[in-house]
This record gives structure tokens, C-alpha cells and sequence, in this order.
């Protein structure tokens, strides 16, 4: 069982490097599919080279990462609050991220707008802030996370709410206006090295923090009073939980802006062949939602080429759909 | 879970309820109930719905925080000191049954679960499992379960903690006739090797094999007693409205119902 389970993984892993692959040799430009060893042959152009490796690497690894953080935070989120149907993006947390990145670029636009790794970290602790608020009103306003059709309620309330406001402020700003629209939509057009290289801080800082906290998930799995008795001190795991999650979606947020339901789906898919403790979920979550963003990043570059569809948009009709589903399959 | 006073009690005694009161949602649920838990015997409460028996048993394990009163444990009570099953409804779908077991032993290696089982561990989940008959289903997923398959796991989580006390309610709830008497074994055997039980119980029948019988009505411990005494059995008749008669039928208390 163990050795099918372990297989199941590997699988996920090979499919999420043939995508990264894939998506190495597609975009404008003369390269066909053998693009990724072009670029390492002697005789490749310079200009070949710098498409490869300056624009459609950093856009694939990027990618892969967003969704991998992106998955792990739907992990995390649905074993946190007991709720298969809890994800950032319907908990507030992504809508709170992308309000005070807004109000980021409004009021230090100069700064904010600069390149580079220090500018690129100024808007993920905006982002953090921001997906920590968020998360936080949902769960007020729903009191807790027991009830789902009130922890969805509530999401929904303050995503248009916080949407509205960013929405505002991108009205006040012109500028900010032009940076957020590909933000809004969801865009890995833009994921550059410096973007990659806060991702894979954040995703080394979230994956073993949620994994030294899985067998608090596992143990909240059995009920609050049951996980007190068993000595978890619920208040600072929570907290800490919390933290995670926001921390990955708000460094996800922050790279590529508002991408919808790939927390939602990839913990869905895993479940049924990563057993039983949330330790594997967490793993099997990530690399799901590697797997998923890269092949929504390679079909947004192939469904109108040579245009391209930005990658939040492609996630919000199919999860659209798959929350659709999901919610038609429950029981109550 | 709220601070538990631990102090010099009776000896004998591992746990003492004095002048508990609580109210939940701003109502008064429990008022003034004071009892103790011996080592090494078996208590059981009854009463009828909504007499506050729940309510007892989450103050005992510090769930709820009384408006009045205090609990007290005893010096000799070790760390983790009690196991607990409640009624809430338990998640854990996805669990597998040995996994869910396996959380029972978090209070012996740390609420992480750092670094994994011991061989204590791994004997002690056995032992649970085999303890409830559910040593068959181990690799099975706890949603692929029975109600009463389920409460067993359940029961094989709390024992499997191994606690010097265990608060337990309703801990047959849902089970057949011969799974009832397992349990009963079980805890009476838990019981004879010093361990202290509370089970807020439903089954007068079973109810009345437990050492002693607590009585509880609209939140107030009404009667307490030895499970021979005929006081205690006045008292249960009475608090259910007559609707059952407790009669001696050939040496075991029986519980008859007066229709």
C-alpha cells in the first residue's frame, strides 16, 4: 500500500517536470520544443538563450512554485478549519493580500515599482499582512469555522468587499491601476528570478513549518475538545497554522497575483491515494498544485496563441466548475 | 483547557469535584455538584436528558471553565492525566483506524508527535485495538465504518492514552449487546489495575455493574451511591418518572421497563 501510495508521488513528480519541460519550449519566438536544449548547445543564438533562460525558465519554475504554495495553503486551510471546502482564495486571505499590495503601490509606488529581490519582499509582507487580515474578518464574521456554508458566506463577503477596495484604489492611482489589472487576473507572465527566488524562500520556510504542525492537523481532525485533551495547545497552533497559510498565499499573491482554486483542488485530488495523515496530504498537496499551475500556465499560453490568456482567469472558470462540482457531491 | 488545581485530597482520591456550578449559552447547566473519584473504581452517571451529566464531565476535564466551584487532583496523578471521549462529533474521515489509535499516544510524545511511536506506543495502540475488536479493521479508512465500529475506535483512542483517569460519555453509545459487555469487561478491567473511571452512561443496566452510581437531575447530583444500594435505586426510578423498575433477577441488577 505504502510502496502504491509512494509511486503515486513519483508520478506527480514526473508529470510536474515534463510539464516544466514542455513549458520551457512554448511562447512567441522561432523555438519549437526543442527549445530547452537548444539553449545549452554551443551554436544557439544569443538571443535563444536569453528567451529561455531570462523569460520562460523563471516563468515555469515560477509557476510551479505558485502552485505548489498555493496548494499547500489549501492544505492547510482545509485541515485548520475542518472544512474540505476552505482554500485562500474563498477565505478572504488572497482578496486581503491583494488589497494592501494595492495600497502598497498607491502610496510607495516609486519603491514598490522598483526591480529587484528588496522590492519584491516589500510586496509579500504587504501581502502577508494583508492575507492575515483577511483571513481573520472571514472568521469573524462567520464566528469560527464550523458552519461551511457560513465560512463561505462570509469569504465571499469580504473578498467583494476587499476586492471592491482595491478596486479603488487602483481608481485613485492610474499607475497602480496598469500594475494591478495583470495582478487581478492572475499572471505568470511577469514571474522573473528575483520572483522565483522569494517563492522558494517562502515555500522553504511554509512546507517544513506545516509539516513539523501536521500531527496537530491530524489530531484537530478529531475534534477540538478531544485535540485539547490530547494536549494541543489549540490558541498557538492555530496561530501558527494561520500564519503558514497566509505566509504562502501571500508570497503566491504577491509573484502572480489573485490565481483562483488550485488551493481548493489540489488537496481534493491527492486525498484519495495519500492516505491518511495530513504529513503526506501536505506533501502530495504541493507537488498537486505544482502540477496543476504549470499545466494552466502551459494551456494559457496554447488556447489562443499567439495570445495569452492570463493563468487566473483559466483557474477561475475550471475551479469554478470543480467547486461546482465538489459542492453538488456533498451531502449536505 | 482551563487550569486544574492539583492539591492534597483524600487518599484514594485521584479527582474531586467541589461545588461545581456552569452555565452554558448564559444558562444554568450545572448547580453545585460535588463528587470525588476513587482509585481504582468505576463511576457511573445517569440521569435523564439534559440533567447536566455532559456538562460534569467536561468541567472534570477542564473543558469548561465553572462559574463556581473547583476541581481538584491528587499529587499522584501523573502526566497525562486523563483520556477522554467525548460526544462531539469526531472528524478524521481520511484517518485510517490505526491512525486515529495512534493520536491517543500525542499527550506521550509531545503534541507534535516528534520524534514517533515507541514501542510502548506501538503496544499500547495493540492492546486498544484489540481491547475493542477493532485489531481486524487496523488499515481500514474510518469512513469505510459502522456507527458502532466507529464509537470502538473511538474507545480504543481514549484507552490507548492510557491515563490514570478516564472521563468517558456514552462510551457504548451505538453498540450491540456483546460489544456493550466487551466494554464492560474492558473498563472494569482497567478499573481493577487502579485506574479511575467516570462514564456519563445511558444503559441503566450498565450502569449498574459499574462500583458506584451518580444521579443527576436538572444539573444537580441528586444521589450517589453504591451500585447494591436502594436508596440509589429509588433515586433512579424516581429521576426517570417511574418509567423503569430496578429488580434483583437471578443475582444481577436488572433494569425493567414500566410501561
Amino acid at each position: 500500500m505504502k510502496a502504491l501510495k509512494a509511486s503515486h508521488g513519483t508520478w506527480i513528480t514526473l508529470v510536474a517536470l515534463l510539464l516544466c519541460l514542455g513549458a520551457l519550449g512554448l511562447g512567441a519566438g522561432s523555438m519549437g520544443w526543442q527549445a530547452p536544449w537548444a539553449a545549452w548547445t554551443e551554436g544557439a543564438q544569443a538571443g535563444d538563450v536569453a528567451i529561455v533562460w531570462q523569460i520562460r525558465a523563471p516563468r515555469t519554475l515560477g509557476a510551479a512554485l505558485v502552485g505548489a504554495l498555493l496548494g499547500l495553503a489549501g492544505a492547510l486551510a482545509q485541515g485548520l478549519f475542518r472544512n474540505p471546502l476552505a482554500e485562500p482564495y474563498l477565505l478572504g486571505s488572497s482578496a486581503g493580500a491583494g488589497l494592501c499590495m494595492a495600497l502598497m503601490l498607491t502610496i510607495g509606488l516609486p519603491w514598490a515599482m522598483a526591480e529587484g529581490w528588496w522590492a519584491r519582499m516589500g510586496l509579500t509582507g504587504a501581502a502577508f499582512v494583508g492575507a492575515l487580515g483577511g483571513v481573520s474578518l472571514t472568521l469573524v464574521l462567520a464566528r469560527g469555522a464550523a458552519q461551511t456554508l457560513r465560512l463561505l458566506l462570509a469569504g465571499v463577503v469580504v473578498g467583494v468587499v476587499l476586492g471592491a477596495l482595491t478596486q479603488l484604489m487602483m481608481v485613485w492611482s492610474g499607475e497602480a491601476w496598469r500594475v494591478m489589472q495583470a495582478f487581478m487576473l492572475g499572471n505568470t507572465a511577469l514571474l522573473g528570478w528575483d520572483a522565483c527566488a522569494v517563492l522558494a524562500l517562502a515555500l522553504l520556510v511554509c512546507l517544513p513549518a506545516a509539516l513539523v504542525l501536521a500531527r496537530v492537523l491530524d489530531a484537530l481532525s478529531l475534534g477540538e475538545d478531544t485535540a485539547r485533551t490530547l494536549g494541543v495547545p489549540l490558541g498557538r497552533t492555530r496561530v501558527a497554522l494561520v500564519a503558514v497559510m497566509a505566509l504562502a498565499t501571500a508570497a503566491a499573491v504577491a509573484q502572480a497575483g489573485l490565481v483562483a482554486f488550485v488551493g481548493l483542488a489540489a488537496p481534493h485530488l491527492v486525498r484519495p491515494w495519500s492516505g491518511s495523515r495530513h504529513g503526506r496530504l501536505l506533501v502530495g498537496a504541493t507537488l498537486m498544485g505544482a502540477v496543476l499551475l504549470t499545466g494552466a500556465d502551459v494551456l494559457s499560453r496554447c488556447l489562443l496563441a499567439p495570445q495569452e490568456l492570463p493563468v487566473g482567469v483559466l483557474t477561475a472558470v475550471v475551479g469554478g466548475i470543480y467547486l461546482l462540482l465538489v459542492l453538488y457531491r456533498r451531502p449536505t | 483547557m482551563s487550569a486544574a488545581i492539583t492539591g492534597a485530597i483524600q487518599p484514594g482520591v485521584l479527582l474531586s469535584a467541589q461545588g461545581l456550578s456552569a452555565q452554558r449559552g448564559g444558562r444554568q447547566v450545572l448547580t453545585d455538584v460535588s463528587l470525588s473519584a476513587l482509585k481504582g473504581k468505576w463511576l457511573a452517571v445517569v440521569g435523564p436528558n439534559g440533567a447536566g451529566k455532559s456538562t460534569l464531565l467536561h468541567c472534570l476535564a477542564g473543558l469548561l471553565r465553572p462559574v463556581a466551584g473547583r476541581v481538584l487532583w491528587s499529587h499522584e496523578v501523573a502526566t497525562p492525566r486523563l483520556s477522554w471521549l467525548g460526544q462531539e462529533t469526531e472528524g478524521g474521515d481520511a484517518l485510517s483506524v490505526r491512525d486515529t489509535v495512534a493520536l491517543g499516544r500525542l499527550p506521550h510524545q509531545g503534541w507534535l508527535g516528534w520524534p514517533g511511536e515507541s514501542t510502548a506506543d506501538r503496544l499500547a495502540i495493540e492492546q486498544a485495538l484489540a481491547d475493542t475488536d477493532m485489531d481486524w479493521a487496523a488499515d481500514r479508512s474510518m469512513q469505510t465504518l459502522s456507527g458502532g465500529e466507529r464509537q470502538r475506535v473511538r474507545l480504543a483512542r481514549a484507552l490507548a492514552v492510557q491515563a490514570p483517569v478516564l472521563l468517558l460519555d456514552e462510551p457504548v453509545a451505538h453498540l450491540d449487546a456483546p460489544h456493550q459487555r466487551l466494554v464492560a469487561q474492558v473498563l472494569q478491567r482497567e478499573a481493577s489495575r487502579g485506574r479511575c473511571i467516570i462514564s456519563v452512561l445511558h444503559e441503566l443496566p450498565l450502569a449498574l455493574v459499574a462500583d458506584r452510581v451518580a444521579v443527576m437531575q436538572s444539573g444537580r447530583l441528586v444521589a450517589q451511591g453504591a451500585r447494591d444500594d436502594a436508596v440509589l435505586h429509588q433515586a433512579i426510578e424516581q429521576v426517570f418518572d417511574q418509567a423503569v423498575r430496578i429488580a434483583l433477577v437471578q443475582g444481577q441488577w436488572a433494569v425493567l421497563p414500566q410501561l
